[in-house]
Protein backbone atom coordinates (compact mmCIF):
# COMPACT_ATOMS: atom_id res chain seq x y z
CA UNK A 1 0.00 0.00 0.00
CA UNK A 2 2.68 2.49 1.24
CA UNK A 3 4.38 1.21 -2.54
CA UNK A 4 1.00 2.45 -4.33
CA UNK A 5 0.68 5.76 -1.86
CA UNK A 6 4.32 6.47 -2.94
CA UNK A 7 4.17 6.33 -6.81
CA UNK A 8 0.77 8.12 -6.80
CA UNK A 9 2.34 11.08 -5.70
CA UNK A 10 5.67 10.88 -7.59
CA UNK A 11 3.24 10.53 -10.80
CA UNK A 12 1.23 12.81 -9.31
CA UNK A 13 3.54 15.57 -9.26
CA UNK A 14 4.95 14.33 -13.00
CA UNK A 15 1.43 15.45 -14.34
CA UNK A 16 1.19 18.36 -12.85
CA UNK A 17 4.65 19.78 -13.64
CA UNK A 18 4.55 18.45 -17.16
CA UNK A 19 0.89 20.59 -17.65
CA UNK A 20 2.66 23.43 -16.35
CA UNK A 21 5.51 23.01 -18.83
CA UNK A 22 3.09 22.81 -21.53
CA UNK A 23 1.44 25.74 -20.71
CA UNK A 24 -2.26 24.92 -18.46
CA UNK A 25 -5.23 26.06 -20.79
CA UNK A 26 -8.85 24.81 -20.30
CA UNK A 27 -9.64 21.12 -21.68
CA UNK A 28 -11.66 22.63 -24.42
CA UNK A 29 -9.49 25.01 -25.57
CA UNK A 30 -6.64 22.99 -26.63
CA UNK A 31 -4.80 22.35 -29.94
CA UNK A 32 -4.84 18.80 -30.89
CA UNK A 33 -1.49 17.51 -30.49
CA UNK A 34 -2.21 19.50 -26.49
CA UNK A 35 -5.24 16.85 -26.21
CA UNK A 36 -3.28 13.74 -27.60
CA UNK A 37 -0.78 14.46 -24.96
CA UNK A 38 -3.01 15.50 -21.83
CA UNK A 39 -5.29 11.92 -23.04
CA UNK A 40 -2.16 9.40 -23.33
CA UNK A 41 -0.58 11.57 -20.15
CA UNK A 42 -4.34 10.19 -18.25
CA UNK A 43 -3.91 6.95 -19.80
CA UNK A 44 -0.31 6.11 -19.22
CA UNK A 45 -0.11 6.65 -15.78
CA UNK A 46 -2.95 4.47 -14.80
CA UNK A 47 -0.48 1.22 -15.57
CA UNK A 48 1.86 2.02 -12.81
CA UNK A 49 -0.05 3.26 -10.71
CA UNK A 50 -2.18 -0.04 -11.03
CA UNK A 51 0.45 -2.19 -10.91
CA UNK A 52 3.23 -2.11 -8.41
CA UNK A 53 5.29 -4.98 -10.42
CA UNK A 54 5.89 -2.44 -13.35
CA UNK A 55 8.89 -0.13 -13.28
CA UNK A 56 7.97 3.21 -12.17
CA UNK A 57 9.60 4.14 -15.48
CA UNK A 58 7.35 2.35 -17.87
CA UNK A 59 4.98 5.63 -16.57
CA UNK A 60 7.65 8.52 -16.17
CA UNK A 61 9.65 8.10 -18.96
CA UNK A 62 6.78 8.18 -21.19
CA UNK A 63 5.07 11.38 -19.80
CA UNK A 64 8.83 12.58 -19.84
CA UNK A 65 9.03 11.86 -23.33
CA UNK A 66 5.13 13.58 -24.53
CA UNK A 67 6.30 16.59 -22.48
CA UNK A 68 9.03 17.10 -24.73
CA UNK A 69 8.01 16.36 -28.06
CA UNK A 70 4.83 18.79 -27.06
CA UNK A 71 7.21 21.31 -26.30
CA UNK A 72 9.15 20.92 -29.31
CA UNK A 73 6.39 20.98 -31.46
CA UNK A 74 4.79 24.15 -29.83
CA UNK A 75 7.80 25.89 -30.29
CA UNK A 76 8.26 25.00 -33.81
CA UNK A 77 4.55 25.79 -34.29
CA UNK A 78 5.49 29.38 -33.36
CA UNK A 79 8.46 29.44 -35.83
CA UNK A 80 6.94 27.86 -38.67
CA UNK A 81 3.38 28.86 -40.02
CA UNK A 82 3.94 25.77 -42.58
CA UNK A 83 4.06 23.55 -39.66
CA UNK A 84 1.66 25.25 -37.35
CA UNK A 85 -1.31 24.80 -40.15
CA UNK A 86 0.04 21.51 -40.62
CA UNK A 87 -0.61 20.40 -36.93
CA UNK A 88 -3.26 22.88 -35.86
CA UNK A 89 -5.05 22.93 -39.48
CA UNK A 90 -6.46 26.54 -40.36
CA UNK A 91 -10.01 28.24 -38.73
CA UNK A 92 -13.35 27.84 -41.40
CA UNK A 93 -15.49 30.36 -42.14
CA UNK A 94 -18.90 28.54 -41.26
CA UNK A 95 -21.38 31.70 -41.78
CA UNK A 96 -19.94 34.43 -44.12
CA UNK A 97 -22.80 37.57 -44.02
CA UNK A 98 -25.91 35.81 -42.79
CA UNK A 99 -25.48 33.14 -45.08
CA UNK A 100 -24.34 29.29 -43.57
CA UNK A 101 -21.34 27.54 -46.32
CA UNK A 102 -22.89 24.20 -46.12
CA UNK A 103 -19.38 22.94 -47.60
CA UNK A 104 -17.68 24.10 -45.00
CA UNK A 105 -19.59 22.25 -42.38
CA UNK A 106 -19.75 19.50 -44.13
CA UNK A 107 -15.65 19.54 -44.68
CA UNK A 108 -15.31 20.59 -40.62
CA UNK A 109 -18.26 17.70 -40.11
CA UNK A 110 -19.93 20.68 -38.35
CA UNK A 111 -23.70 19.21 -37.66
CA UNK A 112 -26.02 22.17 -37.91
CA UNK A 113 -27.29 21.10 -33.98
CA UNK A 114 -23.87 22.01 -33.18
CA UNK A 115 -24.11 25.15 -35.36
CA UNK A 116 -27.16 26.21 -33.20
CA UNK A 117 -25.68 25.00 -29.92
CA UNK A 118 -22.82 27.71 -30.56
CA UNK A 119 -24.86 30.34 -31.45
CA UNK A 120 -27.20 30.00 -28.50
CA UNK A 121 -24.36 29.92 -26.21
CA UNK A 122 -23.33 33.00 -27.48
CA UNK A 123 -26.57 34.78 -27.61
CA UNK A 124 -27.50 34.93 -30.95
CA UNK A 125 -31.12 33.89 -31.94
CA UNK A 126 -31.25 35.02 -35.79
CA UNK A 127 -28.46 33.70 -37.68
CA UNK A 128 -29.19 36.53 -40.04
CA UNK A 129 -27.65 38.71 -37.61
CA UNK A 130 -24.18 37.29 -37.78
CA UNK A 131 -21.61 38.55 -40.40
CA UNK A 132 -19.03 36.05 -39.92
CA UNK A 133 -18.93 32.52 -37.61
CA UNK A 134 -15.48 31.18 -37.30
CA UNK A 135 -14.46 27.20 -36.74
CA UNK A 136 -11.01 27.72 -34.99
CA UNK A 137 -8.68 25.32 -34.90
CA UNK A 138 -9.68 24.32 -30.76
CA UNK A 139 -12.94 23.29 -32.10
CA UNK A 140 -14.53 26.89 -30.53
CA UNK A 141 -16.87 28.96 -33.06
CA UNK A 142 -16.30 32.47 -32.85
CA UNK A 143 -19.01 34.79 -34.04
CA UNK A 144 -19.35 38.10 -35.12
CA UNK A 145 -22.08 40.16 -35.62
CA UNK A 146 -22.61 43.06 -37.84
CA UNK A 147 -21.93 45.98 -36.30
CA UNK A 148 -25.82 46.83 -36.31
CA UNK A 149 -26.28 44.22 -33.96
CA UNK A 150 -23.57 44.66 -31.82
CA UNK A 151 -24.25 45.90 -28.56
CA UNK A 152 -23.89 50.21 -28.63
CA UNK A 153 -20.35 50.65 -26.83
CA UNK A 154 -20.18 54.50 -24.68
CA UNK A 155 -17.81 55.77 -27.61
CA UNK A 156 -20.49 55.28 -30.37
CA UNK A 157 -22.80 57.29 -28.17
CA UNK A 158 -20.49 59.97 -27.41
CA UNK A 159 -20.11 58.84 -23.98
CA UNK A 160 -17.40 59.94 -21.59
CA UNK A 161 -17.29 57.47 -19.39
CA UNK A 162 -14.19 57.14 -16.75
CA UNK A 163 -12.10 54.01 -17.52
CA UNK A 164 -11.99 51.00 -15.06
CA UNK A 165 -8.35 50.73 -13.26
CA UNK A 166 -6.84 46.46 -12.90
CA UNK A 167 -8.39 45.50 -9.47
CA UNK A 168 -5.86 43.50 -7.34
CA UNK A 169 -6.30 41.44 -4.33
CA UNK A 170 -4.36 42.90 -1.53
CA UNK A 171 -5.97 40.36 1.12
CA UNK A 172 -6.71 36.84 0.20
CA UNK A 173 -8.04 34.35 3.48
CA UNK A 174 -6.24 36.96 6.35
CA UNK A 175 -2.90 36.98 4.71
CA UNK A 176 -1.99 40.16 3.06
CA UNK A 177 -0.17 40.22 -0.44
CA UNK A 178 2.64 42.90 0.16
CA UNK A 179 3.66 42.38 -3.19
CA UNK A 180 0.15 43.58 -4.90
CA UNK A 181 0.23 46.55 -2.15
CA UNK A 182 3.36 47.58 -4.12
CA UNK A 183 1.93 47.03 -7.28
CA UNK A 184 -1.02 49.77 -6.35
CA UNK A 185 1.60 51.98 -5.16
CA UNK A 186 0.08 51.64 -1.62
CA UNK A 187 1.78 50.58 2.17
CA UNK A 188 0.13 48.83 5.19
CA UNK A 189 -0.55 52.22 6.66
CA UNK A 190 -2.79 52.57 3.67
CA UNK A 191 -4.24 48.77 4.50
CA UNK A 192 -4.48 49.43 7.96
CA UNK A 193 -6.58 52.78 7.42
CA UNK A 194 -9.01 51.53 5.09
CA UNK A 195 -9.67 48.18 7.26
CA UNK A 196 -10.86 50.44 10.15
CA UNK A 197 -13.10 52.71 7.81
CA UNK A 198 -14.96 49.54 7.71
CA UNK A 199 -14.55 48.74 11.30
CA UNK A 200 -11.78 46.03 10.80
CA UNK A 201 -8.83 45.84 13.49
CA UNK A 202 -7.22 43.39 11.55
CA UNK A 203 -6.00 42.08 8.37
CA UNK A 204 -6.81 38.18 9.77
CA UNK A 205 -10.53 38.81 9.89
CA UNK A 206 -10.58 39.94 6.11
CA UNK A 207 -11.44 36.97 3.63
CA UNK A 208 -10.99 38.76 0.45
CA UNK A 209 -9.84 42.45 -0.13
CA UNK A 210 -9.91 43.87 -3.94
CA UNK A 211 -8.35 47.38 -4.44
CA UNK A 212 -7.93 49.53 -7.11
CA UNK A 213 -5.59 52.44 -8.16
CA UNK A 214 -8.63 54.70 -8.07
CA UNK A 215 -9.08 53.74 -4.24
CA UNK A 216 -11.97 51.60 -5.20
CA UNK A 217 -12.28 48.65 -2.82
CA UNK A 218 -13.76 45.55 -2.46
CA UNK A 219 -13.98 43.55 1.59
CA UNK A 220 -15.76 40.49 2.49
CA UNK A 221 -15.10 39.73 6.25
CA UNK A 222 -14.50 36.21 7.07
CA UNK A 223 -17.81 34.27 8.34
CA UNK A 224 -17.32 33.23 11.45
CA UNK A 225 -16.23 36.65 12.44
CA UNK B 1 13.73 28.86 -27.13
CA UNK B 2 15.44 27.68 -24.17
CA UNK B 3 12.71 25.41 -23.79
CA UNK B 4 12.71 24.08 -26.80
CA UNK B 5 16.53 23.02 -26.50
CA UNK B 6 16.36 22.03 -23.18
CA UNK B 7 13.16 19.52 -24.40
CA UNK B 8 15.36 18.21 -26.98
CA UNK B 9 18.33 17.79 -25.32
CA UNK B 10 16.00 16.03 -22.62
CA UNK B 11 14.91 13.75 -25.54
CA UNK B 12 18.42 12.57 -26.69
CA UNK B 13 19.38 11.98 -22.67
CA UNK B 14 16.58 9.73 -22.99
CA UNK B 15 17.49 7.79 -25.84
CA UNK B 16 20.96 7.86 -25.24
CA UNK B 17 20.06 6.22 -21.72
CA UNK B 18 18.08 3.73 -23.22
CA UNK B 19 21.08 2.64 -25.74
CA UNK B 20 23.26 2.49 -22.58
CA UNK B 21 20.49 0.49 -21.00
CA UNK B 22 20.22 -2.32 -23.84
CA UNK B 23 24.35 -2.17 -23.79
CA UNK B 24 24.47 -2.85 -20.16
CA UNK B 25 21.39 -5.56 -20.03
CA UNK B 26 22.96 -7.41 -22.74
CA UNK B 27 26.24 -7.19 -21.39
CA UNK B 28 24.84 -8.62 -18.37
CA UNK B 29 22.63 -11.59 -19.87
CA UNK B 30 25.97 -12.49 -21.68
CA UNK B 31 28.04 -12.60 -18.68
CA UNK B 32 25.32 -14.72 -16.70
CA UNK B 33 24.57 -16.88 -19.56
CA UNK B 34 28.46 -17.66 -19.91
CA UNK B 35 28.49 -18.66 -16.34
CA UNK B 36 25.40 -20.77 -16.20
CA UNK B 37 27.04 -22.55 -19.61
CA UNK B 38 30.19 -22.96 -17.74
CA UNK B 39 27.98 -24.67 -15.29
CA UNK B 40 26.26 -26.57 -17.59
CA UNK B 41 29.73 -27.97 -19.29
CA UNK B 42 31.43 -28.98 -15.71
CA UNK B 43 28.14 -30.69 -14.64
CA UNK B 44 28.52 -32.00 -17.74
CA UNK B 45 31.98 -33.56 -16.73
CA UNK B 46 30.81 -34.33 -13.49
CA UNK B 47 32.97 -31.75 -12.18
CA UNK B 48 30.12 -30.61 -9.39
CA UNK B 49 32.07 -28.60 -6.84
CA UNK B 50 33.09 -26.07 -10.00
CA UNK B 51 29.54 -26.23 -11.59
CA UNK B 52 28.42 -25.45 -7.95
CA UNK B 53 30.70 -22.09 -7.95
CA UNK B 54 29.71 -21.15 -11.56
CA UNK B 55 25.96 -21.19 -10.40
CA UNK B 56 26.73 -19.07 -7.15
CA UNK B 57 28.63 -16.86 -9.33
CA UNK B 58 25.97 -16.50 -11.29
CA UNK B 59 23.41 -15.69 -8.51
CA UNK B 60 25.56 -13.45 -6.99
CA UNK B 61 26.29 -11.28 -10.36
CA UNK B 62 22.34 -11.17 -10.73
CA UNK B 63 21.62 -10.14 -7.12
CA UNK B 64 24.90 -7.50 -7.26
CA UNK B 65 23.05 -5.39 -9.79
CA UNK B 66 19.44 -6.24 -8.31
CA UNK B 67 18.76 -2.34 -7.59
CA UNK B 68 19.29 -1.59 -11.16
CA UNK B 69 17.16 -4.15 -12.49
CA UNK B 70 14.33 -3.49 -10.41
CA UNK B 71 14.12 0.14 -11.93
CA UNK B 72 14.22 -1.15 -15.47
CA UNK B 73 12.22 -4.48 -15.46
CA UNK B 74 9.30 -5.77 -14.17
CA UNK B 75 9.20 -7.56 -10.83
CA UNK B 76 7.72 -10.68 -12.55
CA UNK B 77 10.54 -11.12 -15.16
CA UNK B 78 13.46 -10.71 -12.23
CA UNK B 79 11.69 -13.15 -10.00
CA UNK B 80 11.25 -15.36 -13.06
CA UNK B 81 15.51 -15.44 -13.51
CA UNK B 82 16.31 -15.93 -9.80
CA UNK B 83 13.72 -18.65 -9.69
CA UNK B 84 15.59 -20.31 -12.64
CA UNK B 85 18.98 -19.37 -11.03
CA UNK B 86 17.94 -21.23 -7.86
CA UNK B 87 16.86 -24.05 -9.46
CA UNK B 88 19.92 -24.35 -11.58
CA UNK B 89 21.87 -24.24 -7.93
CA UNK B 90 19.63 -26.73 -6.36
CA UNK B 91 19.82 -29.25 -9.23
CA UNK B 92 23.95 -29.05 -9.14
CA UNK B 93 23.90 -29.26 -5.75
CA UNK B 94 21.62 -32.46 -6.14
CA UNK B 95 24.06 -33.90 -8.52
CA UNK B 96 21.38 -34.52 -10.77
CA UNK B 97 22.48 -34.73 -14.61
CA UNK B 98 19.64 -34.72 -16.03
CA UNK B 99 17.56 -32.52 -14.08
CA UNK B 100 21.03 -29.90 -14.12
CA UNK B 101 20.85 -29.56 -17.71
CA UNK B 102 16.82 -28.96 -18.01
CA UNK B 103 17.50 -26.34 -15.22
CA UNK B 104 20.52 -24.99 -17.38
CA UNK B 105 18.05 -24.54 -20.10
CA UNK B 106 15.41 -22.75 -18.36
CA UNK B 107 17.78 -20.31 -16.70
CA UNK B 108 19.01 -19.44 -20.23
CA UNK B 109 15.59 -19.06 -21.86
CA UNK B 110 14.70 -16.20 -19.19
CA UNK B 111 18.14 -14.66 -19.84
CA UNK B 112 17.60 -14.44 -23.18
CA UNK B 113 13.88 -13.24 -23.02
CA UNK B 114 15.18 -10.46 -20.78
CA UNK B 115 17.66 -9.39 -23.19
CA UNK B 116 15.54 -9.41 -25.89
CA UNK B 117 13.10 -7.71 -23.93
CA UNK B 118 15.08 -4.34 -24.42
CA UNK B 119 16.01 -4.77 -27.48
CA UNK B 120 14.45 -2.02 -29.77
CA UNK B 121 13.58 -4.24 -32.89
CA UNK B 122 10.63 -4.79 -34.90
CA UNK B 123 9.09 -7.84 -33.23
CA UNK B 124 9.53 -5.91 -29.49
CA UNK B 125 8.40 -2.17 -30.87
CA UNK B 126 5.15 -4.08 -32.50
Amino acid sequence: MAITFIRTLIIFVTIIVSMRLMGKRQLGELEPSELVVAVLISDITSHPLENNGSPLLYGLIPILTLLCCEILISGLTVKSIRFRKFICGTPSIIIEKGVIDQSEMKKNRFTVDELMEELRKNGVMDISTVKHAILETDGSLSILPYASEAPVTPKQMSLNVDDYEYPVIVISDGRVLKQNLHVLGKDEKWLNKQLLTKGIKDSKQVYIMVADKKNSIYLASKENN
Amino acid sequence: MKKELIAGIFLIVILIISIVNIWYISSLTDELISLVEAAEEQALEENWGNSAESSESAIELWKKNNVYLSIVLPNETIDNVTEALHELQKEIKAENANSALWAVQAAITQLENVASMEQANIESIF
